[in-house]
């Protein structure tokens, strides 16, 4: 029984022990109930001869009470160094990053949109991506062979000529007119498609949201209202508005709306509205001489672009979490 | 559409500069695109084509607006003289051709063109030919009806025949190509074949040369849809093309005819023969009853009677009381809402007042699918996995229930995706490049072909990629997911080799399933969320804390031979009593694996004994079965 071989083992493994929970270990490697060395060998004891007994027991004992000075020693030392660095903590260290996932910045646009507009007693509804040609533009007053489509450049399905991937979410109007009777606000947002090459302005897919609102008295200028307070909330700024004619097939009289943010001096075209077309009210079984309402819409795309300086369309749709992340 | 300033200036000589013209037609008329000193690029609006895309339509429009002088060029001055040649103008198909009008003239010198035609000319962006077609291109620009004139020396049988072509008839135009025509494309044609594709361009037959001295000018009106639909098919858009594809009005004939003989004969030359007018039905100016009151509720503008009346005066519209004649070139104007945007025009939207509506109150909320969806966003976030948003075209995959577009803009975007997964993985394997670990979802429709019919779909997909393994992670988000929707009955099912089926309540509502990438291991959900939101519950019930302490005991092991969780567990619980309330997977690394077992008692505080024979049980039981060793 070597115990200065033992003791010598003891001092290089406390050298290297620079935790209180490698102590710990340690403690356990020579004190533990078990299996620990020196328990062990306390355990051998009773089966020695009596003169064995006599020879080893007093080094054991001795053996015993300086190994656990020395680790004693250790547990001091340590705690000291601990206690300090608690004392001292630096509190310039930097806090760790929690990982949490983002929403797609559309989806956050899409969401403050819908809740802008709920605050204005609309209601948000929703329709199908792929569309009828009637739906999409006969009930929109939008005829064929008419170059008044051209507004809009389609993707016909092959399995069907009549149907196509909707170039706009004014369809899902008309579907709500049909089941529904005025007074009503709705928004309709949604996936829209068209035939286009793409570019950092331009998408085949994009997002629309579209709003109508009819009742016996909507008017055109309550329609301004309603856009303003839309800019205003939506940029969290007051918001110069610019309103412009233009024409679209299914609203007469047709506007395009330009915004000027404050500290800038460029217009940025950002809708198309206009009083819903007598033929449109006709076509869902309206009748234009009792009720009359505007119709308006925007691009979710453009609208995240300006309020959050994103440069390039498709950024939203190749899946890099270094831009997802940012939002 | 160019517009030049210094032929604006010319019929409105009061004009003080671009800026100014740029702003009258932006705020009362189109959007200008671009413009410098000279020349405005602007937008001519679809249903202005009849009266406003050309350079006294936009002049007229100036002048109404701003109250300047109009300085129009007078027409029909030419003389009359005795001219002996006669020619016949037969219209087969009245309702493709709605007028043609067409005038012989003799003896005219094909030149180049004179300075200010030249000027004029360039300044549309086109280069100057020579003096005679200059003219019927710069009356176009003038008065926005197209014109044509033919060799009259080159025309068989003195006759010009508007018919419609007959299938494979070919002729050569102007371009030097060759076409061949369809039924149902009408062509001007004499004795022999067809002269040009009527209202889009002319033929090479009776071209128009240097030695041309006798001319017969052709000014028609054909029916929009028909001319769109040619010029489509021949894949031929040209600048006559577009403007017969609006529909012009049918006065425009004449009044081009007899501006551009005006200028022939001072330009070139020559006594002005018969003139032709066929199929001409003279309409009468159409009235439309409007109402100031009507006006002002549907604007809700409080602007005054007389007011109103006077914008649409100053307009061109005769007024007579609230009884309103449209002027024949205005094909736009026909309802009342159409007079409405005239004034509104002319008064100017910067006058526009907001006003709150006054309107019935309901409850306005959302479909139930997005609040659903709403939900869904609220719950994966927090457990880390962020949302994309994937093309819904892709490239084909050649299966036999893909939806495929008749006109893909590319070939990468020819078909209509039939699951998120495509996206999903490529969004992996793009992001693990600068990520250690990649977890993603996202909400979207996917497309099927089914018996003929396109099935649409609302999907949820979610997708991790790490490099130990996701599949754990993944069915612990969708664990808790579900919790989160209120789903409480759901499992999921060994399907294939790497594929678990997600069932609700027995229904099959999506599924899991695991690939190997090199750089590590995907792991893709995909749950049908139509399906799922019929079965989303609202309410929850309260369970019960348990007021007595649990026991947890920690069993270690290696595993000797494949044992899955599912048997492990299976026997676990049969071994042990009802006191066994939970077992997590505590670690697993290779074949060594160690679960935790929760112990506990609604009734009483469990003594160590009772937990320890448990323990022993269990030991016992998997050492049996699967001769697993202990640690």
């Amino acid at each position: 029984m070597d115990f200065l071989k033992l003791k010598e083992g003891v001092l290089e493994e406390l050298e290297k022990t620079n935790s209180l929970a490698d102590l710990e270990s340690l403690k356990i490697k020579y004190f533990g109930r078990k299996n620990g060395v020196l328990t062990k060998l306390f355990e051998e004891l009773p089966k020695l001869s009596l003169e064995e007994k006599r020879k080893i027991g007093g080094g054991l004992n001795q053996l015993r009470g300086e190994v656990q000075k020395l680790i004693d020693q250790r547990f001091e030392l340590l705690q000291a160094e601990a206690l300090d660095r608690e004392a001292h903590f630096d509190l310039t260290l930097p806090g760790k990053k929690v990982e949490r996932g983002h929403l797609h910045v559309l989806s956050q646009v899409n969401k403050k949109i819908r809740e802008i507009f709920l605050g204005l007693n609309f209601s948000t509804v929703l329709g199908p991506e792929v569309e009828t040609e009637y739906y999409n533009f006969d009930a929109l007053n939008i005829p064929a062979n008419h170059p008044a489509r051209d507004m809009w450049d389609t993707l016909w399905l092959a399995t069907d000529p009549k149907k196509l991937l909707r170039t706009q979410t004014s369809p899902v109007q008309i579907r709500f007119m049909k089941e529904h009777e005025p007074p009503f606000a709705i928004i309709s947002p949604g996936r829209v498609f068209r035939f286009e090459a793409t570019d950092a302005t331009h998408e085949v897919n994009f997002h629309q949201f579209e709003g109508l609102m009819i009742g016996p008295e909507v008017n055109l200028a309550n329609f301004k209202f309603v856009i303003q307070q839309f800019f205003d909330k939506f940029f969290n700024k007051k918001v110069k508005m610019r309103i412009r004619p233009s024409f679209f097939p299914f609203t007469e009289p047709s506007v395009e709306i330009d915004i000027q943010l404050p500290g800038t001096e460029k217009w940025l075209e950002v809708m198309g509205a206009g009083m819903v077309h007598p033929h449109v009210l006709e076509e869902v079984g309206y009748n234009p001489n009792k009720v009359q309402g505007f119709a308006f819409g925007g691009g979710l795309e453009r609208f995240a672009m300006i309020k959050y300086g994103i440069p390039d369309i498709r950024l939203f749709y190749n899946g890099d979490l270094r831009f997802i992340k940012q939002f | 559409m160019k517009v030049s300033y210094a032929w604006l200036k010319k019929l409105v000589p009061e004009l003080k500069n671009v800026k100014q013209v740029v702003e009258i037609f932006e705020n009362h008329l189109f959007e200008v695109e671009s413009f410098d000193k000279k020349i405005m690029d602007l937008k001519i609006l679809p249903n202005r084509f009849s009266d406003a895309a050309c350079h006294v339509g936009l002049a007229k429009e100036i002048a109404a607006i701003t109250g300047l002088k109009l300085n129009l060029p007078k027409v029909k001055t030419f003389p009359k003289e005795k001219v002996k040649r006669q020619f016949e103008v037969l219209v087969k198909v009245p309702e493709l051709c709605r007028r043609m009008t067409a005038r012989y003239i003799e003896g005219i010198k094909i030149k180049p063109s004179p300075k200010w035609l030249a000027d004029a000319i360039l300044e549309m962006g086109l280069q100057p030919i020579n003096n005679l077609v200059d003219l019927t291109n710069y009356v176009t620009f003038e008065m926005g009806q197209p014109l044509h004139a033919f060799d009259f020396e080159k025309l068989v049988g003195g006759k010009i025949i508007v018919r419609g072509a007959n299938e494979g008839e070919e002729i050569e135009l102007l371009d030097h190509k060759k076409y061949v025509l369809k039924k149902g494309m009408v062509v001007l044609a004499d004795a022999l074949a067809p002269l040009d594709v009527a209202g889009i361009k002319g033929g090479r037959r009776a071209e128009i040369n240097n030695e041309t001295k006798n001319i017969l000018l052709v000014s028609g009106n054909f029916l929009g849809s028909n001319i769109y639909k040619t010029s489509r098919l021949l894949g031929l858009q040209t600048d006559a093309s577009l403007r017969f594809s609006h529909d012009l009005a049918t006065v425009l004939a004449m009044e081009g005819l007899d501006r551009v003989t005006d200028l022939i004969v001072e330009v070139c030359g020559g006594k002005v023969g018969m003139m032709a007018d066929v199929n001409f039905t003279k309409i009468k100016p159409k009235t439309i009853q409007f109402s100031c009151a009507r006006f002002r509720k549907l604007t809700g503008i409080e602007m005054k009677d007389a007011e109103i009346l006077k914008s649409l005066k100053r307009l061109g519209f005769g007024v007579k009381g609230e009884m309103i004649e449209v002027p024949l070139n205005r094909a736009d104007v026909s309802i009342f809402p159409d007079l409405v945007e005239e004034v509104m025009r002319f008064y100017g939207y910067k006058n526009l007042e907001g006003r709150a509506p006054l309107f019935t109150l309901s409850h306005a909320n959302y479909e139930d699918q997005i609040n659903l969806e709403d939900k869904i966003r609220e719950i994966l976030p927090r457990l880390g996995l962020s949302e994309v948003y994937n093309h819904t075209l892709i490239s084909g995959t050649g299966l036999k229930n893909e939806v495929s577009l008749l006109n893909p803009p590319s070939g990468e975007a020819a078909v209509l995706r039939s699951s998120l997964a495509f996206g999903l993985l490529s969004n992996l394997k793009f992001n693990i490049r600068n990520l250690d670990a990649v977890a993603i979802f996202e909400v979207g429709h996917v497309f099927e072909l089914k018996d003929g019919e396109v099935i649409e779909k609302n999907k949820l997909g979610l997708a991790a990629l790490a490099k130990h393994e996701s599949v754990t992670f993944m069915k612990g988000v969708v664990e808790d997911l579900m919790d989160g929707l209120g789903i409480f009955e759901f499992e999921f099912k060994a399907s294939d080799k790497n594929k678990l089926e997600i069932l609700v309540d027995g229904e099959a509502l999506g599924f899991l399933e695991s690939e190997r990438a090199s750089q590590g291991k995907c792991v893709v959900v995909e749950l049908d969320l139509d399906e799922l939101l019929k079965l989303v519950e609202e309410e929850r019930s309260f369970v019960p804390i348990n007021r007595f302490p649990s026991v947890i005991r920690d069993v270690s092991f290696e595993m000797v031979k494949r044992v899955s969780y599912e048997e492990l567990v299976a026997l676990i619980r049969k071994n042990a009593s009802a006191i066994l309330a939970d077992i997590h997977v505590l670690d697993l690394y290779n074949n060594s694996m160690t679960l935790r077992l929760i112990f506990e008692s609604s009734e009483r505080t469990l003594t160590q004994a009772e937990v320890d024979l448990e323990m022993e049980k269990i030991s016992k039981a998997i050492v049996d079965k699967f001769g697993v060793v202990l640690r």
